[in-house]
């Protein structure tokens, strides 16, 4: 019965070409080559030339790019993105879809109001202040973290978790703990909605436990929603410059140095504003290849198949 | 101890007083006031001595209330009907730069900005206005005498930028002391503040001995980690290490060794490297750093966290510049505090001790009176009638008694125009900016490129994560490479010195 | 909610709750802290400390009120305008075919991934050219032409996911394509459609760079430069709760918001109900 169900939503045509369409994106896509595509073309331009951000630029080709190409510290920067990616895709998609997934189930609707307003409030957190409580939670000496640590007896194990060269990267992922991305919460909760109640109700029939419903229905009619996620959370990561600014300004050595800050540090600290932008340009291509990548691989039943 | 830093504490009670009371006669040495053509709007941030917004009705302020710019705004505006003053904000922290080079970049910088001295070299060239030219013109308010007789020679010499040109006029300076908490002292048995180099880390170790953490600082300095805190090392060692060379290390005949002097140094080997007198002050600060908590001195943690480890009560001494004495202050923590002078190297810690002092650790840089002018390419309102009128309104700042009305209001600083008068408890470290003080730096700050990969490599070093021969290494490499930037960028020509 | 339906999910409450806990940890700290004054942050930096410092809250509302407005008015408008335009245009990336859909796609995809910061010159010198310097109108079409491409690749993805059979028994009644968008594909997305709106008012509230940018005259400026100001002087002698105060205020409306928002989640339950 639950595979039929499946399967009925699988079959699915497109209509006619309907030129209407050009019409309805025409408002968004004047919007967005007026005010994003004509900055970032300006952007890729330059990013060919030598320039310092105010000056004259001078053409100069690919130097920028081989520059940035050959430098061990940028593929050292590239290792940690892959670690912290790696991890944040795991954690930012794993707990808000379990929390979702737990609230949907819940029996009382009024319950669900209450959690779904409960994790979307700290959202109101401004992303400075955010920051700024976590190096407090880290404080080596005044810090909750070591001061738990210490409550609990290993006196002995309290370490600097931003200085520590060992532990400064681990601690930049922990922050956000534990996770529960609001917006990612919501956007799974609004799939579950979407998941039809009969799917629900065919999966009880036929006795599925609240786990295997989970990866036997939730997550597969959820993977459209994952791939979205997906790239949105490498997008976010590949543009978290504030961060480890913030937090460890890339430090202590290079231990926490990322490609978003190397470009920012490129751009505004080292006057070389041609070589952030190559940087940019860099990291853009391979998100744009991995995007690509995923819409090949990962064909949620879900999805729409053009 | 010396008695401007005890009487920091009394310095910070003095700034409610200070606030409270107006700029009664400020005005009285502008006799005259130039002709300006010029009408319309100066805008300016004024960075830390942006004038606070009135506290709400019936409250008050919280911490230091800024007013002396917008009274002497309000003067200088009637001195000068039509032309308004206006002070605007800049984003803070990191945004800064970004901000500031869109703002240039479409030709609409704030006529006024505060600029440091040291990362000016983070923005491009052709932001700023060279100075010097107007330096060199009469000045109004000083009954016609050149502006820059205003100015401390020993302090406009270190404003000069690697291109001969003068960006920043300074009117403040910031100290560097040594706080200590007197209830860690007396636990551990030290009944004086160590005057000497190996006193103090005889003090040091007694601290440990009590299980207290003996020492914090903060390396990484300003909010945004720009302005690394990591130059006063090699200030306060180099200073005395090199003194008896100072005369020789300034090849150019500048009143003080100069970038380019610190370039043709670091190209011979005399500082770097090969030099065994630059090499001997990493050893003392590693054996220094045993004292230090673990990592934190390798942490880039908004400054914060050495000052709250000292808040705790549990740290024995604490470096840190002198507008943190106002902030302990207003804390008010629950132990006894006070100040002592940087230690004197002597024989006893290394053979190339000079038994100098060098009193002036700190300087200008840090200070807030440190303001730039945009040139007419990122500021399109900068006409030259502008310009005039712009360089008037500076130039009515910093007579010695505006500069004096702005500095003291800020209780952590002293002003430095000569003829300033600093308040009754900061005369000590107003003496020190007077005093001509020959400072030697290690070289390290050429560019903020080559600032980075030191620092960097320092944190490393001091983490443990690479060795000192490494970091010393890496020092040279990136010297070097630094004064090699240079020499091409300002077209040096050092061949008499043997540098090509 | 009786103890028995609680009973019941017992198991999915305790983890929910402490997942909840966990996460409002740096609200509760930002509340806490803008009632605390300097020496009670000091010494007790995590706790709840009395007396409370109310005075943080005057001085801080006093420095973001002359500002509400124009930060009202801003993030309005510019998010009924991403509301408006992007609904549509996912809706025909969603459901429609169209020559160059692909490629048009990809490079608003591609759009995102440029980070802001690079780009933030040539916006500018733009904004000058078009003569929008001071114009808060100028502003708003900057932010509605930064909502897109993120607002959209979402809302695609949930129009997407509609069942086709709903549209084809519309278009077999004799729908047209502009109805089937307003009483299929909106209801049916309007919850995505709240968060989304949240998440740009979030974006476009919080923004201080744009603001200090475009605007020159003190009083078209933002809340959040208001903040701005406010935060300059704190943050020279940590100061927090002050700070913290005014983010607290600055974050009222949103909650509002919030609040609003979860209900639409609410009506959509019974319209993710109907039959297909």
């Amino acid at each position: 019965m639950m595979e039929r169900m499946l399967q009925s939503r699988k079959t699915r045509k497109l209509s006619r070409h309907s030129p209407v369409a050009y019409g309805l994106i025409a408002p968004s896509f004047i919007l967005m080559l007026t005010f994003s595509y004509f900055p970032v073309i300006v952007a890729i331009v330059y990013s060919f030339t030598t320039w310092d951000g105010f000056n004259p630029p001078q053409y100069s080709g690919l130097t920028n790019y081989q520059q940035v190409l050959s430098d061990p510290i940028f593929w050292l920067s590239m290792w940690h993105l892959l670690l912290w990616g790696l991890f944040k895709l795991f954690v930012d998609l794993a707990v808000p879809l379990v929390t979702a997934s737990l609230i949907f189930h819940l029996r009382s609707l009024r319950a669900q109001y209450v959690y779904r307003v409960l994790f979307v409030v700290p959202m109101v957190v401004p992303g400075v202040v955010l920051l700024m409580i976590w190096s407090f939670l880290y404080d080596p000496n005044l810090g909750v973290i070591n001061s738990l640590i210490h409550h609990f007896g290993f006196t002995s194990l309290t370490p600097d978790w931003l200085g520590d060269p060992n532990l400064a990267l681990v601690a930049l992922m922990l922050v956000g703990l534990p996770f529960v991305v609001p917006f990612n919460l919501l956007i799974f909760y609004a799939g579950l909605q979407h998941v039809s109640e009969s799917v629900f109700e065919a999966a009880t029939l036929d006795g599925c436990s609240a786990l295997s419903r989970f990866f036997k229905i939730e997550f597969p009619l959820l993977l459209g929603q994952t791939k979205l996620l997906m790239i949105l959370t490498v997008i976010g990561l590949l543009q978290n410059v504030m961060g480890p600014l913030v937090l460890t300004n890339g430090g202590p050595g290079y231990a926490t140095y990322m490609p978003a800050l190397m470009m920012y540090f490129d751009a505004f600290q080292n006057n070389q504003m041609s070589l952030g932008l190559a940087i940019a340009m860099i990291i853009f291509v391979m998100v744009l290849v991995l995007t690509w990548v995923q819409n090949k691989f990962i064909r949620p039943s879900e999805e729409f198949v053009n | 101890m010396t008695k401007w830093r005890k009487g920091l504490a009394a310095v910070a009670s003095l700034a409610t007083v200070v606030t409270v009371l107006p700029a009664a006669n400020v005005s009285a040495a502008s006799a005259g006031s130039g002709n300006l053509t010029f009408k319309g709007v100066i805008t300016m941030d004024a960075g830390a001595y942006t004038p606070s917004p009135p506290p709400p009705k019936g409250q008050q302020g919280f911490g230091i209330q800024y007013v002396a710019t917008k009274v002497l705004a309000k003067e200088f505006e009637k001195l000068h009907p039509g032309i308004t003053i206006q002070f605007v904000t800049s984003p803070s922290g990191q945004s800064i730069t970004p901000w500031l080079l869109a703002k240039a970049d479409g030709g609409q910088a704030p006529d006024i900005t505060p600029q440091n001295v040291l990362s000016l070299s983070s923005y491009p060239s052709g932001i700023f206005t060279n100075l010097k030219p107007y330096l060199q013109q009469p000045d109004p308010y000083l009954g016609g005498k050149k502006w820059s007789t205003e100015f401390q020679p020993n302090i406009t010499a270190q404003y000069v930028s690697p291109d001969g040109g003068q960006y920043v006029v300074n009117g403040d300076y910031v100290g560097v002391a040594m706080y200590y908490n007197k209830d860690v002292f007396k636990k551990a048995g030290i009944t004086a503040t160590p005057k000497t180099w190996s006193q103090m880390m005889t003090d040091l170790a007694k601290i440990k001995a009590i299980g207290d953490v003996p020492m914090e600082w903060d390396v990484a300095g300003g909010y945004n980690g720009e302005m690394r805190n990591l130059g006063w090392l090699p200030r306060i060692f180099y200073s005395n290490f090199f003194a008896s060379q100072f005369n020789q290390l300034r090849y150019t005949k500048q009143a003080q060794i100069s970038q380019e002097d610190y370039v043709i140094a670091i190209k011979k080997g005399v500082i770097g490297t090969p030099n065994p007198r630059w090499k001997a002050m990493w050893p003392i600060i590693q054996t220094l750093a045993k004292y230090w908590q673990p990592n934190v001195e390798a942490n880039d943690n908004n400054g914060v966290a050495p000052f709250q480890a000292f808040l705790t009560g549990n740290v024995g001494i604490w470096l840190d510049g002198s507008y943190s004495a106002p902030t302990i202050i207003q804390q008010n923590p629950s132990f006894q505090w006070g100040t002592f002078k940087i230690p004197l190297l002597t024989k006893q810690t290394s053979k190339y001790a000079t038994n100098t002092f060098y009193p002036g650790l700190g300087g200008p840089f840090g200070g807030g009176f440190n303001y730039s002018v945009s040139t007419p390419r990122a500021d399109s309102s900068m006409t030259p009638a502008k310009m005039k009128a712009v360089i008037n309104w500076l130039q009515f700042l910093s007579t010695p008694a505006h500069d004096s009305f702005i500095v003291n209001e800020s209780a952590g600083f002293v002003p430095t125009v000569i003829g300033a008068t600093p308040l009754p408890d900061m005369k000590d470290l107003y003496r020190q900016t007077q005093a001509s003080t020959n400072f030697i730096d290690g070289g390290m700050d050429l560019t903020q490129n080559e600032e980075d990969a030191i620092y960097r490599a320092y944190q490393s070093w001091i983490g443990g994560q690479m060795s000192l021969a490494s970091f010393e290494a890496t020092c040279e490499q990136q010297m070097v490479a630094a004064a090699d930037q240079l020499i091409s960028q300002n077209h040096w020509n050092l061949s008499q010195w043997g540098i090509r | 909610m009786t103890w028995k339906i609680i009973k019941r999910d017992l198991a999915s409450h305790v983890v929910l709750i402490v997942l909840v806990a966990l996460s409002l940890f740096p609200f509760y700290y930002m509340l806490a802290t803008s009632l605390k004054s300097n020496p009670q942050f000091f010494s007790n930096s995590l706790g709840i400390s009395f007396p409370f410092d109310w005075g943080n809250y005057a001085a801080a509302w006093a420095a973001v009120e002359p500002y509400v407005i124009n930060s009202a008015v801003i993030t309005v408008l510019s998010v009924v305008i991403i509301v408006v335009t992007t609904s549509v245009t996912a809706y025909a990336f969603a459901r429609l075919r169209f020559r160059g859909k692909g490629f048009l796609y990809m490079a608003m995809i591609a759009l995102m991934m440029i980070p802001g910061a690079l780009t933030l010159i040539p916006l500018f010198l733009e904004i000058e050219k078009f003569g929008l310097l001071n114009h808060r109108f100028g502003l708003v079409l900057v932010y509605a032409a930064g909502g897109q491409a993120f607002t959209i690749f979402v809302l695609r993805q949930m129009m997407a996911n509609l069942p086709e059979e709903l549209f084809e028994s519309a278009r077999m009644d004799g729908c047209s394509e502009f109805k089937a968008f307003l009483y299929i594909a909106l209801p049916l997305t309007k919850a995505t459609i709240g968060t989304l709106a949240i998440m740009n008012v979030m974006g476009i509230w919080s923004d201080y760079i744009l603001p200090l940018l475009v605007l020159t005259s003190p009083n078209k400026m933002t809340l959040t430069v208001g903040l701005v100001q406010f935060q300059g002087e704190f943050l020279a002698n940590t100061s927090y709760g002050p700070m913290f105060a005014g983010y607290t205020i600055a974050s009222i409306p949103i909650l509002i918001m919030f609040l609003l928002t979860m209900r639409m989640f609410m009506q959509g339950i019974t319209a993710g109900a109907m039959k297909f």
